[in-house]
């Protein structure tokens, strides 16, 4: 199936998603695990987004101007002896578009609810 | 397979895929999967997974993840090829002017012999002839030496030797002793053939002169066993034009610009 131009696709909503519920906890930007732990605690999911898809969403999130980020400092992560890190913030653009995307959503079920509600 | 073989696994599709990007394309996409690879295993860590179950799940994202790795690639792109700047320099304009030359000279000879039918090769006039004939071979002298001297730090030893094999043909030939063209069209196929190889020329061009150079040599020594009835023959004679109008070309490719040679390596 052809996405429509410019439309967020499931899996991005839910990076968007998940981006706003770390922000709301305190955590402003986010890696890519992290992203991806919280997506699956978000769906109840057994595991966690495949690395492809996960970080080709991050990459089309961030062309789009949804998401900005940074690389950290390298010396913190080869300090802590681990690999340098990426970190993800939601852009104002990203909160406009998943608002956006939940309320098509929203909009795209209506009509559903109500023809249940009639019958 | 443990949990390292199953991460060493995930590193060498990555750099698998990544291959051919901009280094800086390929090295974030390889830490950022790292530091994933590297979360992964604390979690593990922290929660007591066992070794199994978590080189299972790594596989499984691996696996599923290739489509959109695949994918993802192929929105990247080519890694932009690195054009070496090309510029007309005097030495090439030379080469290239003394080729065309060359190529002309012995090309507009062997066209005049070839429409015109005689019974040797003499053009028009005596003169005429010998003057295409020194010009062309001064020209080709050129063509085959310059090139090889322009390049000299690159070229390998059998392009060299080449080189000077055909520009002895060339100069023979100009002096009278035509058997001698019989190497020329060998050690020009070398030569541009190696001139293909260091990215000089195209590989197009040097295939075109190779096989136009195999028809020359069908020609000469054609020549060689039944003089007049090559000369008669008006289609063997045409086979010889495509050679000299493949030096023409190359001529033109010099004088419009080849990149520069490189700068022998200094020892210390």
């Amino acid at each position: 199936m052809r996405r429509r131009e410019g439309a967020l696709v499931p899996l991005e909503v839910s990076i968007l998603e998940a981006a706003i519920d770390l922000r709301r906890r305190g955590v402003p930007e986010a890696h890519g695990f992290m992203l991806a732990k919280e997506m699956r605690e978000e769906r109840h999911a057994r595991r966690l987004t495949a690395y492809g898809t996960l970080y080709k969403a991050l990459d089309r999130l961030e062309r789009a101007g949804l998401l900005e980020s940074r690389w950290e400092d390298p010396n913190i992560g080869a300090g802590e002896g681990r690999p340098r890190r990426r970190f993800y913030r939601l852009t104002a653009a990203g909160e406009g578009a998943l608002a956006q995307a939940t309320d098509e959503m929203s909009e795209a079920a209506l009509p559903r609810s109500a023809a249940v509600t009639v019958t | 397979m443990n949990g390292r073989g199953v991460t060493a696994l995930v590193r060498g599709w990555v750099d698998l895929y990544t291959r051919g990007l901009p280094p800086p394309v390929r090295t974030a996409r390889r830490d950022e999967v790292d530091d994933d690879l590297w979360c992964q295993h604390e979690e593990a860590d922290a929660v007591g997974r066992s070794p199994r179950s978590l080189a299972g799940e790594i596989l499984l994202r691996l696996f599923l993840g290739m489509p959109a790795d695949l994918s993802w690639r192929a929105s990247q792109g080519r890694a932009p090829v690195h054009v070496p700047e090309r510029s007309p320099s005097m030495a090439a304009r030379v080469i290239g002017a003394l080729a065309v030359i060359g190529g002309a000279s012995w090309g507009t000879m062997i066209f005049f012999t070839a429409i015109s039918n005689p019974t040797d090769w003499t053009v028009t006039t005596p003169t005429a002839d010998m003057f295409l004939i020194m010009t062309g071979g001064l020209g080709l002298t050129g063509g085959i030496l310059g090139p090889a001297w322009l390049y000299q730090n690159e070229i390998r030893a059998q392009a060299g030797l080449a080189a000077a094999t055909g520009c002895l043909g060339t100069v023979l030939v100009a002096l009278g002793a035509y058997e001698a063209f019989l190497v020329v069209p060998i050690a020009s196929a070398i030569l541009v053939w190696e001139m293909a190889h260091i990215g000089v020329l195209s590989r197009a061009l040097a295939v075109v002169h190779g096989l136009s150079g195999a028809a020359f040599m069908v020609v000469f020594i054609s020549s060689q066993i039944d003089y007049v009835a090559t000369l008669s023959n008006h289609l063997l004679i045409a086979l010889g034009v495509p050679y000299m109008l493949s030096w023409i070309v190359i001529g033109a490719v010099f004088l419009r610009g080849v990149r520069a040679a490189h700068e022998p390596v200094r020892g210390g």
